[in-house]
């Protein structure tokens, strides 16, 4: 296999397309379309994989004590809350921390303090840290057990209900590629057997001449991988687009904690145009396969 | 005949899917640069015996050899060479619609990845000893049947195969281009290149006077150095 004999397959391939135009067309852009959704698919599982593990990270109770409790008494709390098996660091937050806190976020101007004078509604509050988050649940309930805790919230089920979703919709996308990607193999084949059809009297001559088998299939081969590389041209443009989109549009919600990460769509990208590729190659092998008896 | 033979059946027997018998037990031997025809009625054989020669049909049973070589054993390699050494000419022409006379004889070239130069220099000699310089810029369309076939021979002689077969290939033109073609057909075999025609026209065979082969039902008839169209003691 020589570059000339690529060279010649490749201009087969284009003049292939070029014959069968509206054919051509409408497989590329079925492939494009299934190889968006695949890249859309990959763009979420990674997004949301970051955006889990960012909310893991954060997992943490938040231990509230009783408002009538003096600062002392909380004090006994903390030494309780110290002995539970699996606690790894307690952060202590007075009353007044705790209303200083809340005055800030309003932006100082809400007239807050006016209203509510000498008066403190906030709890003193603990803020802990498990060894591991699995300890948390564990903590949770044995520290609602101790004598003067009015409420114990943490962010655990909303860590799992994401995992849950993100599991969902992993299997349901996996599910989804496979079947894009037969029907992106099979419109190919389909194409590439009415290339097949359109060239039998030239495959008739090559094969009275003594043609090499590669030198008849070469320019098919080529044509279905032309087609599903162009398809994934096509997805992967409108893919970076719509990531470089919604990331600065993600870049301004603080919480989503979700960046424009350039190895990563890259690396998408660059799987896409290989299963492209992939999916041209094997759509036209098989149609060569079922119809050229060479 | 001293030559060794550069075709060689031995008890060459073919049944179709449909058992319908295209050879039953036929021996021969052709020697390097021989003209030989094929005769006999529609079904006796004829085109079954060329389909064998060029492997687009193999033996059921028996053994056919070309240059030495048993071909039911080929690999795809092999077998693409032997077709490099078989050129192939058919009733219907076979000539690719879209592409000029010129382009049809080129494409032969192509095909096997010949350099650009070799098919610019080889194509006009091929064009002019077929007698078709004049009209190597016409389609198909616009040809004769005789000038058609004259490319068809052209196409199928490109690549200087040692064998030329001919299946009926005055079948489609008049009897005055009919002789015209034979010309064209002596002068290859006055290179030294093998033929092995079938053929219905009485006229021709007559004429030519070479080795006639006659087939009925598959099986050789008469094998005649010299011979007519129809026997006569």
């Amino acid at each position: 296999m020589n570059l000339k004999k690529i060279g010649y397959f490749i201009k087969q391939a284009f003049k292939n397309m070029a014959r069968n135009k509206v054919m051509s067309f409408s497989t590329i852009l079925t492939v494009a379309i299934s190889l968006l959704i695949v890249g859309a698919f990959l763009v979420f599982i990674v997004n949301a994989g970051i955006f889990i593990q960012a909310q893991s990270d954060k997992t943490q109770l938040s231990v509230f004590v009783d408002t009538a409790y003096t600062s002392d008494q909380a004090k006994q709390v903390e030494n309780k809350l110290n002995q539970i098996e699996g606690v790894d660091t307690i952060i202590y937050k007075s009353k007044d921390e705790a209303l200083k806190e809340i005055i800030e976020k309003q932006g100082g101007e809400s007239g807050l303090e006016a209203i509510l004078g000498d008066e403190n509604p906030m709890p003193h509050t603990f803020i802990i840290t498990g060894t591991s988050n699995l300890e948390l649940e564990g903590i949770s309930v044995e520290a609602q057990e101790i004598e003067g805790v009015y409420k114990v919230d943490y962010a655990k089920d909303l860590a799992d209900r994401l995992t849950n979703i993100v599991n969902a919709v992993r299997i349901g996308g996996i599910i989804a590629v496979g079947i894009l990607f037969l029907i992106a193999v099979f419109l190919i084949s389909t194409t590439i057997k009415l290339a097949l059809y359109a060239k039998r009297k030239e495959i008739q001559v090559m094969k009275y001449v003594g043609s090499s088998n590669s030198f008849i299939q070469g320019p098919f081969l080529a044509s279905g991988m032309l087609l599903g590389l162009l398809g994934a041209v096509l997805s992967s443009i409108i893919l970076f687009i719509g990531y470089k989109f919604l990331m600065d549009w993600a870049g301004n919600v603080a919480f989503l904690n979700l960046t424009f990460q350039a190895t990563q769509i890259v690396s998408i990208i660059v799987g896409l145009l290989i299963s492209g590729a992939l999916v041209g190659i094997i759509g036209s092998y098989l149609s060569l396969r079922k119809y050229l008896e060479v | 005949m001293n030559q060794p033979a550069i075709v060689r059946l031995e008890n060459v027997t073919k049944v179709y899917g449909n058992k319908t018998i295209g050879l039953d037990h036929v021996s021969t031997n052709i020697h390097k640069g021989e003209f030989v025809f094929l005769v006999g009625a529609s079904g006796a054989g004829k085109s079954t015996f060329l389909k064998l020669l060029f492997r687009e049909a193999k033996p059921t049973s028996g053994k056919i050899y070309v240059g030495n070589k048993n071909i039911s054993l080929l690999k795809t390699k092999e077998l693409n060479m032997l077709r490099k050494n078989i050129g192939v000419v058919f009733q219907d022409f076979r000539l690719l619609e879209d592409r000029t006379a010129y382009e049809n004889i080129a494409y032969a070239m192509e095909v096997l990845g010949y350099l650009k130069k070799d098919i610019r220099d080889r194509v006009p000699k091929i064009l002019k000893k077929v007698g078709m310089q004049h009209r190597q810029e016409h389609y198909p369309q616009q040809l004769s049947g005789g000038e058609q076939q004259r490319i068809a021979i052209g196409r199928a002689i490109i690549n200087s195969p040692k064998i030329l077969l001919a299946d009926e290939p005055s079948g489609n033109v008049d009897p005055s281009t009919a002789v015209e073609i034979m010309d064209i057909f002596k002068e290859i075999n006055n290179v030294g290149t093998t033929i092995i025609m079938a053929t219905h026209d009485r006229f021709i065979v007559d004429q030519l006077a070479k080795r006639v082969i006659e087939l009925k039902k598959g099986q050789v008839v008469r094998d005649q150095e010299g011979g007519r169209y129809t026997y006569e003691s």
